[in-house]
C-alpha cells in the first residue's frame, strides 16, 4: 500500500510501532547485524517525531512478525519506497560525542554496506 | 508607538486587514505549514492559529509575520502602503541612530516557567513544516542570543532549529555565520558549552534585526532599539546571563554542547529548495524555559518566495551592502534585493558606472561571503526597487559578450545555493555572474542613446500638462 509520500508499507499485521530514519543511502543500510542510527518517532501524538538513538537490527521482514517498521527517507527528505523491519536493541542517549558541523556521510558509513 | 510586542502588532494587523484568525483546530503537522505557505506565496495576510490539535486552547502560532512590504511598514509604524523605496530610506535613516537598550528587573510577562525534569519542549505546538522535513522546528522566525566569552559582545541572529528530544534542540547555524564562528572559534577550543537563548515571539522589529546580520561587535538591541526609536527592554536569563527581549512569547535557554551532535534537517529554506542535509547539527541542550500565558509560537514556513526571509530578512541585508559599499568610497545611490531572488541576486545603482566600477561592486559584496550569487549593477536613472526598470536596463543595457563577469572563489559559498552540485557544496565554491547595466564611462555623452521613458522624452511643460490634465483625459 502506497502513502502519499510513496512509502510501501508491509503487511499492516505484522506492524508494531513505525519509526523514520534520514539516511545517506537508503539502499545500502546493513541488514541482519547491529548497527547504530538516529531514527524518528511517527507514533500520533504530541511526541511524533521526538528523535532517539538506537542500536537496532534491520531486516527486510519477509516472514518476519517481529520488530517494528522503519520508514526511510533521503538525506534531502525523498521517500525511499519500500519499508524495513526493526528492532530495536538498546537506546544509546541523546547524542553523538563529537564536534557538530561533521559530516553525515562518515557517521552513516559504519551503518552502510560497504560498496 | 511601533507595537511594543507579537500581541500589540497582531492587533494592529486585525485593524488593516493584513491578519487571518483561524479559530478552528489546525493539524501542527503539515497543515499549519500548508495554509502559512500557501498565503505567503499569494501575497496574503499572516496567520494566527488560535486552536492547535493535541494543544491546550491557547498555544497558538503566528505564521509570517513579515511576509510582505504592508507587514513590514506596519511594523515601523508606517502607512501600510507605503512603498517599498520609502521603508528601505526609513530603515536606512533609523539604524543610523542606535538606541541603547535598558535592563528590567520586573518579570511580568513570562510568568511560566519549566526547568530540570520539568522541561518538555513537545508542550509547543512546533509544526512539522513541509513534508519530510527533518523534524518538527520550532525556531523558523526567532532570536537567537549568544555572548563572545572574550569581548563580551552579545549577537543577535536567526537560526534554524529543530525540537530533537524532550530536552534537546538541533540546529544549523553556519559556520560562517556569527554564532557559528563563536561556537567554533572560542567554544570548540575549550571544551566549554556555549549559553545561548532561542527567543521565540520577540517583537517583530527584534525579529527583523535578528534577521538582517549586522557587524561582529555590532548590537542588534542597539538596533533594534533605532527601528523601535526607543529602547528595547531587556531581562536576564533564568539559567545563565544572557539578556533577552522582555516581552517575548517563550525564551528556550540552554546551552550549545561542543562535543554533541546530531542529525538536523533536512528542512525547506529560504531558497525555496530543500537540500541535503549532510553535516551533522549543532545540539543545544534546553536548561530552562519560560513562557506567557497563552504563548504565541512565531514561524515562518519558507519556501519559494515571497516570505519572511525575502522580504523582511532581505531589507536589512540590502540597507547593510550600501552602506559597507558607500564605506569603501563607492558612488551608489541604492541596494535591492527582490525577493524573489532569494537572497541570491542583489541589484545596486551607482551615479557613475562602468565594467571597474562594476567589479569593485562585485568585490566588496563577495570579499567574505559570496552568498550573493548574481550581481546587477545600474546606473541611477534606473530604480533599483523596480525589477520592470532592473529588467529592461538588464535586457538592453547589459552587453551580452563584455558586460557580464563570471567569477568563482573557494571557501565563500552557500551550501543551501541549490544550483551547486555536491561536490561544489563541499568546497564552498562561490559562483558569481555580474552583470554590469551600466553606460561605459568613456562614452561621450554623443554616443549614449536618449532614453524613451515618459521622465526623460518630454519637455517639463508637456509632462507636467499631461500631469496636470490626466484625470480630464478620462484616465483613473
Amino acid at each position: 500500500m502506497a502513502s502519499s509520500s510513496g512509502w510501501e508499507t508491509r503487511n499492516e499485521g505484522a506492524q508494531g510501532k513505525r519509526y523514520l530514519a534520514f539516511v545517506a543511502r537508503p539502499e545500502n543500510l546493513l541488514l541482519g547485524e547491529p548497527l547504530c542510527l538516529f531514527i524518528k518517532e511517527l507514533t500520533p501524538g504530541r511526541r511524533k517525531y521526538e528523535a532517539r538513538f538506537v542500536r537496532a537490527v534491520l531486516s527486510s521482514g519477509e516472514g518476519s512478525h517481529e520488530g517494528d517498521t522503519l520508514l526511510l527517507s533521503s538525506l534531502s527528505g525523498r521517500a525511499h519506497q519500500g519499508t524495513l523491519v526493526i528492532k530495536i536493541l538498546e537506546d544509546l542517549g541523546d547524542y553523538l560525542t563529537g564536534s557538530p558541523y561533521r559530516r553525515h556521510s562518515g557517521f552513516f558509513r559504519a551503518e552502510s554496506r560497504q560498496t | 508607538m511601533v507595537p511594543k510586542d507579537v500581541r500589540e502588532f497582531i492587533t494592529t494587523l486585525e485593524s488593516t486587514g493584513d491578519l487571518v484568525r483561524i479559530r478552528e483546530a489546525v493539524d501542527w503537522e503539515l497543515e499549519v505549514g500548508a495554509i502559512s505557505r500557501r498565503s505567503s506565496e499569494l501575497g496574503g495576510p499572516a496567520v494566527l492559529f488560535e486552536q492547535v490539535k493535541e494543544y491546550p486552547e491557547g498555544f497558538r502560532i503566528l505564521g509570517g509575520p513579515l511576509a510582505t512590504w504592508r507587514r513590514l511598514a506596519i511594523a515601523l509604524e508606517l502607512s501600510a502602503e507605503t512603498s517599498v523605496r520609502e521603508i528601505h530610506r526609513v530603515y536606512e535613516e533609523r539604524v543610523k541612530h542606535p538606541v541603547k537598550p535598558v535592563v528590567v528587573k520586573s518579570w511580568s510577562h513570562r510568568r511560566h516557567i519549566m526547568q530540570c525534569n520539568d522541561i518538555d519542549l513537545f508542550r509547543f505546538p512546533a509544526p512539522l513544516c513541509h513534508e519530510l522535513d527533518g523534524g518538527r522546528y520550532i525556531g523558523t522566525w526567532d532570536v537567537v542570543v549568544c555572548r563572545d566569552p572574550d569581548t563580551g559582545w552579545t549577537n543577535w541572529g536567526m537560526y534554524r532549529f529543530m525540537v530533537h528530544n524532550r530536552r534537546f534542540l538541533v540546529g544549523a547555524p553556519s559556520p560562517a555565520s556569527h554564532l557559528g564562528m563563536l561556537l567554533k572559534q572560542k567554544f570548540i577550543p575549550t571544551g566549554q558549552p556555549m549559553p545561548v537563548a532561542v527567543v521565540i515571539g520577540a517583537d517583530p522589529l527584534c525579529s527583523l534585526v535578528a534577521a538582517t546580520g549586522f557587524r561582529p561587535g555590532e548590537s542588534e538591541a542597539d538596533f533594534a532599539g533605532a527601528l523601535r526609536q526607543e529602547a528595547v527592554e531587556l531581562i536576564k536569563c533564568q539559567s545563565n546571563d544572557l539578556l533577552v527581549p522582555a516581552n517575548a512569547e517563550i525564551v528556550i535557554e540552554g546551552e550549545v554542547l561542543p562535543q554533541a551532535a546530531a542529525p538536523e534537517g533536512p528542512f525547506g529554506e529560504y531558497t525555496g529548495y530543500r537540500r541535503e542535509a549532510d553535516h551533522l547539527g549543532v545540539l543545544m541542550r534546553v536548561t530552562a524555559i519560560t513562557y506567557r500565558d497563552s504563548p504565541i509560537l512565531t514561524m515562518s514556513c519558507l519556501g519559494v518566495p515571497p516570505d519572511d526571509s525575502s522580504v523582511a530578512g532581505a531589507l536589512g541585508v540590502s540597507i547593510g551592502l550600501k552602506r559597507r559599499l558607500l564605506e569603501h568610497g563607492l558612488p551608489v545611490t541604492d541596494v535591492f534585493l527582490p525577493p524573489e531572488g532569494a537572497s541570491h541576486l542583489v541589484v545596486v545603482g551607482v551615479k557613475q558606472g562602468g565594467s571597474a566600477m562594476a567589479q569593485r561592486v562585485r568585490d566588496i559584496l563577495t570579499g567574505r561571503r559570496a552568498w550573493y550569487t548574481k550581481i546587477m549593477v545600474v546606473n541611477e536613472d534606473v530604480d533599483v526597487f523596480d525589477m520592470r526598470q532592473v529588467w529592461h536596463a538588464f535586457a538592453v543595457k547589459c552587453h551580452s559578450f563584455r558586460g557580464i563577469f563570471l567569477t568563482q572563489q573557494e571557501g565563500v559559498g552557500s551550501e543551501l545555493t541549490p544550483c551547486y552540485s555536491k561536490e561544489e557544496r563541499e568546497r564552498r565554491v562561490g559562483a558569481i555572474a555580474l552583470f554590469d547595466c551600466t553606460w561605459p564611462p568613456e562614452w561621450s555623452q554623443s554616443d549614449i542613446p536618449v532614453k524613451m521613458s515618459f521622465d526623460e522624452a518630454y519637455p517639463a511643460e508637456v509632462k507636467n500638462k499631461v500631469l496636470n490634465k490626466w484625470s480630464r483625459y478620462g484616465f483613473k
